[in-house]
């Protein structure tokens, strides 16, 4: 079944120096299947022209908006909402950076996050701090790395006003309890903002139940192009001010006023990335044919099977969560002798990819804050990231690489 | 010259020949004994810094077949 799709990804087929790529960087970005490819060469060969409320209605025209307006419903469908609740963003960080530029804080407004949060679900809550005097809080987690529920009702109060959370960690795939922190913070009348960057590509994420206010995801983590998507309950659309603006956001203007669309348009100013649009609905195609039930069991027997083999290194210290059984498709590792490090991350990611074509993410992952707080800042780790074209024996010629590396450092060479 | 690089050349000034995990270790010392100039120093790109400085010349860069690379000062003895 692998190799079906694998057939999909000519990435897949090319080689260096007779071997092929073992890609295993998908928590930054995923390859991408012919489907993708073709689709948005389809609007770049048939119809590349533009679209939006109120501009050209011609053939061309129409036909772009036919095409991203059917992407839009694939995409809303994908996650059982509605269309409208659907906003083309450029990523994750911008679907944030957009919630917490138009969320109407008021000066003294909480804002929670976990203390693990990619720089893109922190640094606008910093920003935001000085510019607005909100005040940002932070749930410590447990020492096993867990998220602590008790410690966050705590913090909880009438001035929270939103809590924005990682759904699935990019360090080491660990996943928080949303349902519980959507729950208790509705208890509390707080909105909700989930970073689904790591979690809607990799299982099934389904709106409705989770009765999240706001999701956003990046579609180049899920074998589309670089475009990313905010969903947001339509009422609480409707109650956000504005983000950027200009054509496209507005039915009329005077010199003084302008009078704005209703959501999604509001928020999506100027000409957009057509071709990226058409391509994520492509992309969600093709993973509702593969079925997301499937992309995680798949992922999971992979990180299962890395896990079991680096146990078998004393010298590799896997990050994170401590019971790696609650890790999904994500495995971040040092190589540690003893309390040193035996060989820095990045030195890990150049062999690897230096001798087998291993392609991995070494570094702070944009956790900065949390590296700093765990006394591991200038070094990092190396992260492997699967999906759904990743195989058994590339976790096989992983683990042989680790172990000539750990080999190699240990004899001096 | 840029205030990292010198900070890199002041730390293979003291090391001699490092490989990245020392040089981290090193930057992690520093910084916990409260040498805040080091603070600049992260993880990310030191590695590609200090491949831009071998390229320079600043320092040498010995790649072992297998092994992580080794940077050395070239100032050495003067």
């Amino acid at each position: 079944m692998i190799s079906k799709f694998r057939d999909d990804f000519a990435s897949l087929r090319r080689e260096r120096n007779g071997k092929p790529p073992v890609y295993l960087d998908n928590g930054c970005m995923t390859l991408k299947p012919r489907q993708v490819i073709e689709s948005i060469n389809e609007y770049f060969e048939r119809y590349p022209a533009c679209s939006g409320y109120g501009r050209s209605n011609h053939w061309f025209s129409q036909e772009v908006k036919e095409a991203t307006e059917k992407a839009r419903e694939k995409v809303a469908g994908f996650i059982n909402s509605l269309p409208e609740e659907i906003v083309w963003t450029k990523n994750t960080t911008e679907g944030i950076n957009l919630v917490a530029s138009a969320f109407p804080f008021k000066k003294g407004d909480i804002v929670i996050t976990s203390d693990r949060e990619h720089n893109s679900n922190l640094v606008p809550w910093i920003k935001l701090s000085r510019v607005k005097g909100i005040v940002h809080k932070t749930v410590p987690s447990t020492p096993e790395g867990t998220f602590d529920l008790e410690a966050f009702e705590d913090m909880l109060s009438p001035d929270v006003k939103l809590v924005s959370m990682v759904h699935v960690s990019n360090l080491d795939g660990y996943t928080l309890p949303v349902e519980e922190i959507i729950k208790i913070s509705h208890d509390y009348s707080a909105r909700v903002l989930l970073d689904g960057a790591q979690s809607v590509p990799h299982r099934k994420v389904d709106i409705k139940s989770l009765e999240v206010d706001f999701l956003a995801f990046s579609v180049h983590k899920m074998l589309g192009p670089s475009i990313g998507v905010l969903y947001g309950n339509y009422d609480e659309l409707k109650a956000l001010d504005t983000f950027i603006v200009g054509g496209d956001t507005v039915s009329d203007t005077s010199y003084t006023k302008a009078v704005f669309l209703p959501p999604p348009q509001k928020f999506e100013a100027g000409l957009q990335d057509y071709a990226g649009q058409i391509g994520a609905g492509a992309a969600v195609d093709y993973l509702s044919k593969v079925r997301m039930e499937r992309v995680e069991a798949h992922e999971s027997r992979l990180t299962e099977l890395l896990i079991e083999k680096l146990s078998a290194f004393p010298e590799v210290k896997i990050a994170g969560v401590k019971n790696t059984e609650l890790a999904k498709g994500i495995i971040s590792f040092r190589i540690m002798d003893n309390n040193r490090l035996l060989i820095a991350p990045s030195d890990i990611t150049e062999l690897l990819d230096r001798h087998y074509n291993i392609m991995l993410r070494a570094g702070d992952l944009c956790i900065h804050s949390w590296f700093n707080h765990m006394g591991i800042g200038a070094s990092g780790v190396a992260r492997a990231s699967f999906y759904i074209y990743n195989t058994r024996e590339e976790i096989e010629i992983l683990a042989e690489g680790i172990e000539k590396i750990i080999e190699a450092e240990k004899n001096g060479k | 010259m840029e205030n990292k690089k010198k900070l890199l050349i002041e730390i293979l000034r003291d090391l001699e020949e490092a490989k990245l995990a020392k040089i981290q270790e090193y930057i992690e010392e520093r910084k916990l004994s409260g040498r805040e100039e080091y603070g600049v120093l992260t993880g990310c790109n030191l590695r590609d810094i200090l491949i831009e400085m071998a390229e320079e010349g600043l320092i040498d860069r010995i790649v072992p077949e297998w092994g992580a690379p080794i940077y050395v000062y070239k100032n050495k003895g003067r």
